[in-house]
């Protein structure tokens, strides 16, 4: 057995998404789905709808009236911000270890994974894409690659380390060239083990190189700029640190300008202490 | 406003000259900072705030061009607008330079009027933002 | 015993048991200064360099923009004793992204405006350890003034 085919056996080793998220998910892909079937398909699991409501009452959202039903929550914040949180609330478990290969701490990935999906959602719905909610499971989900991988990177840190320092290859390159797979294939192999939809795939998969995206594809651009924003701000970064490129041509076509990524900077930051709380809910902390 | 120059130059009679050229002009200087050859300025460039650069093309170590060069390379640096000084014969070198991205060139000798007319003109563009303070503005903090 | 100074975040102490530590510079740009005599320290950790893109919002969280921070640490920690001419400096951060040409260039501004306004002010950098693609964390012990620079994966080194 190759060094790869251990890796990807160990996909099996994560826990499975929730029956739940796929059903949203199917849901949300559907465009003659309607409001009813998704809160019926939430309402039907309590443990979601619990964290769920605990989540909108949460300063992060700042409503004014308290949210006693799930019917409450789609009413007030929309049903793509729902599906959101449902993706959120149940997605967290395999990410919340330390990934000393990537010197993350407990919780660091799943802040960062988190801040760049609501980064994410907030750029999705300024660029009006079709389907925001895929935008943000998929910018959520992006790293799931680094969980398996971390054991494998730090086997072989020093010899990645070398090829990013000396040969200026972007981390993801010298994961490929050291280990023989990187985190966003290998991403992309769990979501495809998961049986999630291709865009959605896709979107994992070439979140470090929206070059590879089809030219009218905004999806994969956007999940790379919430990535790079995340980078640059400081939130939970680990040892790849900024070790990516820059690709001036996607962020072109997005028109994203300098202004735009200040503010954009600026708006998260204000987001910042309602983050840590969202997550604590979410996991269903008390 | 006043700005902050660097000459750099590998006789230092010249960047006296220069110097008291630029004085006498009436161009509003805060501080002359001197190089002798390129690499010295890029020493200099990373220890003070810079605004405009005067250099003179041979120089050992680094030469003019060479200098131009590494500043347009440099995040920090390739705003800093530069002036070529040039002597009688060097017109292929000073064509060069200005394509690596020099503001404008001047032939020593020059008189005090030319100077000014030049670096005001390049000062005077709203899109260069002077990084200089009056120092005696006070502090802050 | 540290006290974390988050994002856009800054504190000062004159508690010798603790010590001030931010994590994950990134992009933004960590300022750390240390009093021996008055044993007064204080960090800085902010993310962009001008507040002129939004006043408002440098009125309610000033250590956002390295403008408005930076004077404000200087000053908190006057208040509780530093005195200027006995800091120690020492600025941390302002990693890029690789290939940077253009617009992700908030590395290089946030330590363009860290110089510019050190440099206005007279006040002199004692230790630096900017640029780069590295994540770095920063520490202060209050007590003896010592300073800890992490970067992420490769190692800790006392500065």
């Amino acid at each position: 057995m190759t060094e790869i085919d251990r890796i990807v056996r160990e996909i099996k080793s994560l826990k499975p998404i929730s029956t739940i998220s796929y059903k949203v998910m199917e849901i949300m892909s559907d465009p003659t789905s309607s409001l009813d079937e998704l809160v019926g398909v939430i309402k039907y699991d309590q443990a979601t709808t619990a964290n769920l409501l605990r989540i909108c009452n949460s300063s992060y959202f700042g409503l004014r009236k308290e949210i006693a039903s799930v019917k409450q929550a789609v009413a007030y914040l929309g049903v793509e911000k729902v599906a959101c949180l449902v993706a959120m609330v149940n997605s967290g478990e395999n990410f919340r270890d330390a990934q000393a290969g990537y010197d993350l701490d407990e919780g660091d990935l799943w802040r960062y994974s988190v801040s760049s999906a609501l980064i994410a959602q907030d750029l999705a719905e300024k660029y009006r894409i079709a389907n925001p909610a895929e935008v943000f499971t998929a910018a959520l989900l992006k790293d799931i690659g680094k969980v398996i991988l971390s054991t494998h990177v730090r086997e072989s840190f020093d010899a990645i380390m070398r090829e990013v320092e000396e040969e200026g290859l972007t981390f993801l390159e010298a994961e490929r060239k050291v280990i023989g797979m990187d985190h966003a294939e290998l991403g992309a192999r769990v979501a495809e083990y998961w049986n999630f939809a291709p865009p959605l795939v896709d979107i994992i998969r070439d979140h470090h190189r929206p070059d590879r995206a089809r030219p009218n594809d905004l999806s994969i651009p956007i999940v790379y700029l919430a990535d790079s924003i995340c980078m640059m701000s400081g939130i939970g970064g680990g040892s790849d640190g900024l070790a990516y490129r820059y690709y001036r041509d996607v962020v072109d076509r997005l028109k994203f300008s300098e202004m735009d990524l200040q503010m954009t900077i600026i708006n998260f930051q204000e987001k910042l202490k309602g983050i840590e709380e969202l997550i604590k809910l979410a996991q269903g902390d008390e | 406003m006043a700005f902050n120059v660097l000459i750099v130059d590998d006789s230092s009679s010249m960047r006296a000259v220069i110097k008291k050229t630029i004085r006498v002009s009436g161009f509003n200087v805060g501080q002359y900072l001197e190089a002798s050859n390129g690499a010295e300025a890029l020493e200099v460039l990373s220890r003070e705030w810079v605004d405009l650069v005067l250099t003179d093309i041979n120089m050992p170590r680094m030469d003019g061009l060479e200098l131009v060069r590494e500043m347009k390379n440099d995040e920090l640096f390739r705003s800093i607008p530069v002036v070529m000084v040039t002597t009688e014969g060097s017109e292929t070198r000073v064509k060069e330079s200005m394509e690596l991205g020099a503001r404008g060139y001047i032939k020593k000798p020059f008189k005090p009027q030319q100077i000014k007319a030049m670096l005001g003109d390049i000062m005077g563009e709203g899109e260069y933002e002077s990084g200089y303070y009056e120092k005696d503005e006070g502090c802050d903090f | 015993m540290d006290i974390v100074v988050g994002v856009a975040d800054m504190k000062v102490s004159n508690d010798p048991d603790a010590a001030l530590i931010t994590y994950s510079l990134g992009s933004c740009i960590g300022v750390a200064i240390y009093d021996p005599v008055a044993t007064v320290g204080g960090l800085l950790h902010y993310m962009l360099p001008d507040s002129k893109i939004d006043g408002r919002k440098a009125q309610r969280n000033p250590c956002i923009f390295g403008d408005t921070g930076i004077p404000l640490l200087f000053k908190e920690a006057y208040k509780i004793g530093a005195q200027k001419n006995r800091l120690k400096v020492i600025v941390a951060g302002g990693a890029q992204i690789l290939d940077q040409t253009g617009l992700f260039n908030i590395g290089k501004r946030n330590y363009t405006l860290v110089r510019k306004i050190f440099w206005k002010n007279n006040v002199m950098v004692d230790f630096e350890d900017v640029g780069g693609s590295v994540n770095r964390t920063l520490r202060l012990e209050i007590k003896t003034g010592e300073a800890w620079l992490k970067i992420s994966g490769i190692g800790l080194k006392k500065i």
